[in-house]
């Protein structure tokens, strides 16, 4: 890479898509989900800080960094959790760099098995090991379940993914193989193909599902189980490692709406990237998705652990297994 | 938004990727320390564990055993796997056990086998 790569880059990781606009694209995607839950259930939701309350999450966010203190615990490792916490976000990063939202954006053959490292991997065992550093029999209760809910969530989330990258390239033949960002160039044509088009109904079903739990959104909340488990995963947090627990998992929900919104639905389809009509329709795809895991998340209540995994492996693994055994079998024959 | 798309070679992607995340890493770590305040270190409050309002005494160790962890989720994720391993297989007559095992190894070195055979006959033609 010469220099002006190389400065682009850093760019890149101060700005768009790096840390400045994660922190806000998230803090907006949290304000957008608690708004229409409240909605959902015939409350206001955030109100006062800004214009209808937009500004809440950055306010939360800011109190629970710069006001509150962090906590000193005399069992668990602080030093650990943020470590986790700030490599977990470093991985949500790196993770957009593969999408075609970055002015600098990387693409290489099989960069899907990279997202799937950094998003997948890295962002999940970051939360585990965060949440495992403060030791407390609820946090720890909480980290078995999610590791539970998570070894069938993540292969299912990316077999689902695998779905639509494969097909762009065998039936589409886009190039590089297996590339995030040039699937999403051929999403659209997937959607109108009538042989493409089940198992991308499939895939997109899986994914749904699978974002559902790894994001411990109901009816997959029982990591944090209020009232059952105090707060879970999270029962320990408070000021500033929570603050960052909040951020990594609104981050995690930020980056894996906008996987489905450019993978699955194309991103800034019919428009191209670079005009403002493509960076609207980037915006409402991605309402669009983030609506969705809402609608669901107002919808359902708690499930129970195994009940939980069976819905996973019913709506998520198997629909996901079914769409890529198709999508080969499909391509083989034709 | 998008005005470059780099193209790399898989190693030098991954290479580069990694190198975003310990960038972002340290600077979120930065910004952390920068901005977070530490609580005074003989805060009696905040050290000792919160477990539903209850004193330390209530539970026996802090920590889930790892052994319990392991069987929380075995029990809590595989039941039913569980279940008929032990009650199928795990029965205690040392037959069966050798019968279930030579049947196992057998059925993987058949696929091994076919695998082996499948390569050599595309291989061939």
């Amino acid at each position: 890479m010469d220099l002006t790569s190389v400065l682009m880059l850093v760019a890149g990781i101060l700005f768009f898509p790096g840390l400045l606009t994660l922190w806000v694209a998230s803090m907006l995607s949290e304000w957008w989900v608690r708004k229409m839950f409240a909605r959902s259930q015939r409350r206001m939701g955030p109100s006062y800080v800004g214009p209808l309350g937009i500004l809440q999450p950055f306010a939360d966010f800011a109190k629970l960094l710069l006001v509150k203190s962090e906590p000193d615990y005399r069992y668990g490792s602080v030093l650990s959790a943020r470590v986790f916490g700030c490599l977990g976000l470093g991985a949500v990063a790196a993770s957009l760099f593969l999408l075609p939202v970055a002015p600098f954006s990387i693409t290489a053959r099989f960069d899907v098995i990279l997202l799937i490292y950094f998003l997948g991997v890295w962002v999940a065992v970051s939360e585990l090991l965060m949440a495992a550093s403060i030791q407390n029999p609820f946090s720890v209760k909480g980290v078995s379940r999610l590791t539970a809910i998570l070894t069938v969530a993540e292969p299912a989330f990316f077999t689902a993914v695998l779905t639509p990258v494969y097909l762009s390239h065998v039936v589409v033949g886009v190039t590089p193989e297996l590339s995030v960002s040039a699937a999403t160039d051929a999403a659209w044509y997937l959607w109108s193909n009538p042989l493409t088009v089940i198992p991308m109904v499939l895939a997109l079903i899986a994914a749904l599902t699978a974002i559902q739990s790894k994001l411990m959104l109901p009816p997959f909340n029982i990591p944090e189980a209020e009232q059952e488990l105090i707060a879970g995963v999270a029962t320990e947090f408070s000021g500033p490692l929570l603050a960052i627990f909040n951020f990594l998992h609104d981050a995690d929900l930020y980056a894996l709406t906008l996987v489905v919104t450019f993978i699955f639905l194309g991103g800034p389809h019919p428009f191209s990237n670079n005009l403002p009509a493509g960076v609207a329709v980037v915006v409402l795809k991605y309402l669009a998705v983030l609506t969705v895991i809402t609608v669901i998340k107002s919808s359902f209540g708690r499930f129970r652990v195994e009940q939980g995994i069976k819905t996973l492996v019913r709506y998520a693994l198997l629909p996901a297994v079914l769409a890529i055994t198709l999508s080969v079998v499909l391509t083989q024959l034709t | 938004m998008n005005m470059g798309v780099i193209n790399l070679d898989p190693s030098m992607a991954a290479l580069t990727l990694s190198g975003v995340l310990a960038l972002t890493a340290a600077l979120m770590y930065l910004i952390y320390i920068a901005l977070s305040r530490r609580a005074p270190t003989s805060s009696v409050e905040y050290g000792e564990a919160y477990i539903g309002g209850e004193s330390r005494t209530v539970i026996k160790s802090l920590d889930i055993s790892v052994r319990n962890l392991f069987w929380g989720i075995i029990w809590g994720a595989g039941r039913r796997l569980y279940l008929i391993l032990r009650d199928r297989i795990h029965n205690g007559m040392m037959n069966d056990w050798s019968v279930y095992m030579i049947t196992y190894i057998g059925f993987l070195s058949l696929i091994a086998l076919v695998y082996f055979l499948a390569l050599r006959w595309v291989a061939w033609t």
